[in-house]
């Protein structure tokens, strides 16, 4: 009771559900050009504001979703998680997925109507290559990022052959690099 | 209907698509996609499973539809559940692909995040996933080299893929502005080669 008072001192009359709806429903919609630009907003609300988290456990929770199945910026559950426990995931994952969804599916709409245009052929052919690019510089920031020593770098281009070079199932590759991770391999 | 279906085959370059997939492939597929992407390399598993394994979107299709995601607000590969989703079945399609993507991962992350908080670290997780990290780097780096062999034929594609590379990773220039400038310039040069409205097949 008495931390409960406590606490009510810092944080005046917020809910964390109300917070957490508040905070990922406004930084779904400007989370532009991939997720990782919101992660500095979630870090100073997540820790430096509402103190769910410490600096060490945002930290460790963003590199377990990061490396867990699925998308990354399912950290927003984590951070719902510790903030209000499962009620607290469910509201802060519907907050950060659906503004940024209903946009997107409008924009798919006006995408389909130019279905018959010239235009979006050549926008297609044109973005292609483009990606091509940028998929490139993903694949080496993570690899940088996630490669600290020669053994995981060595991984890394052994799988690159491997998938490149034979029909392989991938899963069996990861299942692979997995097992040596385990054995402190890499 | 053998000789139909052969001429079919043999005309159609592209991926002929079939009848549009139902809500609930939408959601395996995506969920296929989700549970596949261990360690990361998200968009190499969606460029496998959607491109190469179910052929509901060409090649060129779903390249551009990855920037486009990115361009968007929102993580892209729920962004581009919205599209595959919304592209067959609507609503209820792109329901069901985001739910697909994130429902599991998001409960195994759930029960992940407990262990974590109760034990305060992950170790055999840890490793394993390092494992799988360096991985799923590969699988990116794979999909690049696939998608982007087609390129050594065609210079002015070329061009454009190695400008956006190093405008996005040597210079570390952010993603919208170069896109902004590099998306016009690849319409400019994709142009000549667009079929005409009604002309396409």
């Amino acid at each position: 009771m008495a931390a409960c008072a406590a606490r009510r001192d810092v944080v005046v009359t917020e809910n964390p559900l109300v917070r957490l709806v508040i905070l990922f429903g406004s930084l779904s919609l400007v989370s532009l050009g991939g997720g990782n630009t919101v992660l500095p907003a979630m870090h100073r609300e997540a820790v430096d504001a509402q103190h769910w988290l410490t600096d060490r456990q945002f930290a460790d929770l963003f590199a377990l979703a990061q490396a867990a199945p699925g998308p990354s910026s399912l950290i927003v559950s984590l951070i719902g998680f510790a903030a209000a426990g499962i009620v607290g995931a469910a509201v802060a994952t519907v907050a950060m997925l659906l503004p940024s969804g209903v946009l997107v599916y409008a924009a798919c709409r006006g995408w389909e109507h130019l279905r018959e245009s010239r235009w979006r052929p050549a926008i297609e052919h044109g973005l292609a290559p483009v990606t091509v690019g940028l998929v490139f510089a993903s694949a080496l920031t993570v690899t940088q990022a996630a490669d600290h020593h020669v053994g995981a770098y060595l991984v890394t281009a052994i799988a690159t052959v491997v998938l490149v070079m034979t029909r392989i199932n991938p899963l069996v590759v990861m299942a692979i690099a997995a097992a040596l991770g385990l054995l402190g391999v890499i | 209907m053998t000789s139909v279906s052969s001429r079919t085959t043999l005309t159609s370059s592209t991926t002929e698509p079939g009848p549009p997939p139902s809500t609930g492939a939408l959601a395996a597929a995506f969920l296929t996609i989700a549970l596949a992407s261990f360690g990361g390399g998200l968009s190499a598993w969606a460029q496998r499973v959607l491109v190469e394994r179910r052929r509901w979107l060409d090649q060129d299709e779903f390249l551009s539809a990855l920037t486009l995601c990115r361009l968007l607000p929102g993580p892209n590969q729920v962004n581009m559940a919205v599209y595959v989703g919304t592209k067959f079945r609507g609503v209820p399609g792109a329901l069901a692909a985001v739910a697909g993507l994130v429902v599991v991962p998001t409960a195994i992350l759930l029960v992940l995040g407990e262990l974590y908080f109760r034990y305060r670290q992950l170790p055999a997780l840890d490793a394993t996933l390092r494992g799988a990290v360096a991985a799923a780097a590969a699988m990116t780096i794979a999909m690049g080299l696939k998608v982007g062999t087609p390129l050594l034929r065609d210079p002015g594609g070329m061009v454009l893929a190695l400008a956006a590379f190093v405008a996005v990773h040597v210079m570390r220039w952010p993603l919208v502005p170069v896109v902004a400038v590099l998306g016009p310039l690849g319409i400019l040069w994709a142009w000549p080669r667009a079929p005409r409205a009604g002309t396409s097949s």
